[in-house]
């Protein structure tokens, strides 16, 4: 069925930057008003993760760099450290999904929620334990643990949407 | 195949590329792609500012059904005791009105140049505090101006776009604002703290280590110290105080005047520099 089907690359891209705009609105409008315990899912990062895991070209870089700048646009305090983690989770994505026997939503559910730890916890030195912030046990359980689990569930409704996009490459 | 033995070269030039970016954001902190971004993604976030605002109120209501009809209760018997200090406050207020067109002063909310502004977008992480409102430098928004609500204090400008504006509200970690306690003019720094901030308390440091300068239920407000904030902004009040292990300065924890989650409309005070 697949050798019938219709690619357009432009189509591809046009829809990925909407999902990225859209994404980024939602996740700082919308999802505020259903938080749950005070935290909210990364959907800019859950597309990094899912979109490196569905392709195998420079394409997951770009998408990358674009969520994370969003990101640093938006909330990030240093300019460029989003952007940093991006490329990297969008890269070590790539470097995976070719010894990857099945792309389903579970193994992009998996790689978000493991990739969310190093993320976050990043994050975290760098803004608030190298500057003499520290809440260690707090930023851990009240705040990446929640994310983890938060980021692992929005994975499910992201994965079908970065696959059909591809369906069009 | 090719394309991935190339691979680690072009992540290389990327983190140069976004280290450079890095180091320049520090020097030049006024990025004119975010303004752009900003400028463009503004009137988006404002309509979908309006769907979660709708949204998040619903999920409020449910969740709050079960406390209403207690609050109910209480709130009636504080309509009654108000409506006592009403009455007692308008006699003051006459007082006040009076003296103060004998002296020819004029409060100091007349005098702020104030501009209201809509919150449209919130962080999109959860590590920080802050929001995006509709107002910019074409409204004569400056970095630093100080932002409030009807509530207390909300924060200070920290970016501003053509037509918007990023606030840093004082339950962020990186958030300093200098305070006094009302009852006793003593000053103080109230500092963000991550642990605190989702349950909008701030911490109050550098109290002296004496019992009668801060208690329990002390009004804090701005001290106008820095040159930020203007004197007088109700910040919170006092809801706990503990003392530093070596017994030489005690610090408070401040519930602040402001409930940072469901704020939606904030006055910015143009400092006209």
């Amino acid at each position: 069925m697949n050798q019938f089907r219709q690619t357009s690359p432009a189509l591809s891209w046009a829809l990925t930057g909407i999902l990225i705009l859209l994404s980024a609105t939602l996740q700082t409008t919308v999802l505020r008003g259903i938080e749950v315990f005070h935290v909210i899912p990364n959907l800019l990062f859950i597309i990094v993760v899912c979109y490196g895991l569905l392709h195998d070209d420079y394409s997951s870089l770009v998408v990358g760099v674009a969520c994370g700048l969003i990101l640093d646009l938006f909330g990030g305090r240093t300019m460029g450290m989003n952007t940093l983690l991006c490329v990297y989770v969008a890269w070590l994505c790539l470097s995976v999904s070719d010894n990857l026997f099945n792309h389903n939503a579970f193994v992009s559910m998996v790689f978000v929620a493991v990739l969310t730890v190093p993320y976050e916890v990043l994050t975290y030195l760098f803004y608030f334990v190298i500057w003499g912030k520290g809440a260690g046990w707090y930023a851990v359980f009240c705040k990446i643990l929640p994310m983890v689990a938060y980021n692992f569930v929005f994975a499910l409704a992201i994965h079908p949407i970065v696959k059909k996009i591809s369906y069009f490459e | 195949m090719e394309k991935r033995r190339k691979m680690p070269v072009v992540i290389a030039i990327i983190t140069v590329v976004i280290l450079v970016f890095m180091a320049l954001s520090f020097a030049l902190p006024d990025s004119s792609s975010g303004n752009i971004l900003g400028t463009i993604l503004s009137p988006v976030q404002k309509f979908f500012s309006g769907i979660g605002n709708g949204v998040g109120g619903f999920f409020n209501f449910v969740g709050d059904m079960k406390d209403f009809q207690q609050e109910n209760l209480e709130l009636k018997d504080q309509v009654d005791e108000l409506s006592r200090q009403v009455r007692e406050l308008e006699g003051y207020k006459e007082e006040n009105e009076r003296l103060r067109s004998l002296l020819e002063l004029k409060s100091n909310s007349q005098d702020q140049d104030m501009v209201g502004a809509s919150v449209i977008a919130k962080d999109p992480g959860n590590w920080f505090y802050t929001f995006t409102v509709d107002k910019g430098s074409n409204d004569g928004i400056l970095v630093d101006d100080a932002v409030v609500s009807g509530q207390g204090l909300v924060g200070r400008v920290m970016e501003v776009g053509h037509n918007w504006s990023k606030v840093i509200t004082i339950i962020d970690a990186d958030s300093s604002v200098g305070a006094s306690i009302n009852r006793t003019q003593s000053l103080a720094i109230v500092d963000g703290d991550l642990s605190l901030a989702d349950s909008d308390q701030c911490m109050m440091n550098f109290i002296t280590n004496d019992s009668s300068t801060v208690v329990v239920g002390d009004t804090v407000v701005t001290s106008g110290l820095g040159g930020v904030y203007p004197a007088g902004l109700l910040i919170g009040t006092v809801s706990e105080i503990k003392s530093d292990s070596m017994g030489y300065s005690q610090h408070a924890i401040i519930e602040t005047a402001v409930d940072f989650e469901r704020i939606r409309e904030v006055m910015i005070l143009r400092s006209n520099r």
